[in-house]
């Protein structure tokens, strides 16, 4: 019989870990070691034993049966915009509105927001400035003078 | 799913014809109430629909990417209802009843049992169950729903089946 490396290579801590986690039934074992599973199984009466075990908790877990609604899925009359149909949705608006400009057009409409920004924000600087005076004199107030008769 | 991005209603159709029944069962079993996991299923559904551009089959295969948004949905519910009412409230809820009334009623109470007992189990140990045993997917594929390596799986597979034994040995 032939053996591969992966069969010569599963240890039985290996296959009883492999019991305790999927159970008894070969469907569920790792497929890469399902075929060394059943070559040990069959020489060593300890994974055997574990295996009769494993199969007791699984035939508790099949009488566990729930029933799904066949029905219960209806595809709505109207279903929502696909991602994609949004992304598109939002290009073609960008192209309608940029669609009439050209070339160095299109870069100036770009550009005009950040130049707008740094003139409000040149124009802000003296604001500051204003500010930093009313600070001032609220941080220091002009001492009331009084006249003596 | 290509031509679902494309927007076509009739592929997305035939995808939940497929995939809804095992999203819902998921769901079922990790909300146990009926009406949360429909809700799950709507959701996941809608989002599939939404984000179908996204898809990418390279990565996961299309169970594992509408288990991996249900999962996600599921887990947000379980984070804010931890506070409310006890989830072994809704045994009964999500039993079948397709059967005679003696075995309606054994089997019911059967159900009763391992739905207290699963109940019991931690939101992570329940997830890894559930996926591994009842979807019956890949370790591959339940890693990477949950986010985590194939050895956390496997370490978290091992406790909670531990301590399901070990919940169902000490129920009367």
């Amino acid at each position: 019989m032939k053996t591969s490396d992966s069969q010569s290579a599963l240890s039985l801590e290996r296959a009883i870990a492999i019991l305790d986690a999927y159970g008894a039934s070969p469907a569920r074992w790792p497929k890469a070691e399902r075929d060394a599973m059943q070559m040990l199984l069959m020489r060593s009466p300890q994974l055997r034993a574990h295996r009769d075990a494993a199969a007791s908790l699984d035939s508790s877990l099949d009488l566990w049966d729930v029933q799904e609604r066949a029905h219960s899925f209806l595809l709505p009359e109207s279903l929502p915009l696909q991602r994609i149909q949004e992304q598109q949705w939002r290009v073609s608006l960008i192209d309608d509105l940029l669609g009439p400009l050209v070339g160095w057009q299109r870069l100036a409409f770009a550009a005009a927001p950040i130049m707008i920004g740094f003139f409000w924000g040149l124009q802000g600087t003296n604001a500051i400035e204003d500010w930093s005076a009313a600070e001032f004199y609220l941080l220091n107030p002009i001492p009331e003078v009084t006249f003596n008769d | 799913m290509r031509q679902v991005s494309r927007g076509d209603r009739d592929a997305f159709a035939a995808v939940m014809a497929v995939h809804a029944p095992t999203i819902e069962r998921f769901a079922l079993r990790l909300l146990l109430q009926r009406q949360r996991a429909e809700e799950v299923l709507q959701e996941t559904m809608l989002k599939a629909w939404r984000e179908a551009a996204r898809y990418n089959s390279d990565r996961a295969r299309l169970s594992t990417w509408l288990h991996q948004i249900a999962h996600n949905l599921c887990v947000d519910i379980l984070r804010r209802q931890s506070h409310e009412q006890p989830l072994t409230e809704n045994a009964d809820a999500i039993i079948g009843s397709e059967e005679s009334p003696e075995d309606a009623l054994l089997t019911q109470e059967g159900h009763r049992q391992f739905t207290t007992a699963i109940s019991a189990l931690s939101q992570r140990h329940r997830t890894a169950l559930v996926l591994t045993y009842y979807q019956s997917l890949p370790n591959r594929d339940t890693a990477q729903i949950m986010g985590i390596s194939i050895r956390a799986l496997e370490s978290l597979l091992v406790r909670a089946r531990r301590e399901l034994r070990t919940i169902l040995e000490e129920s009367p």
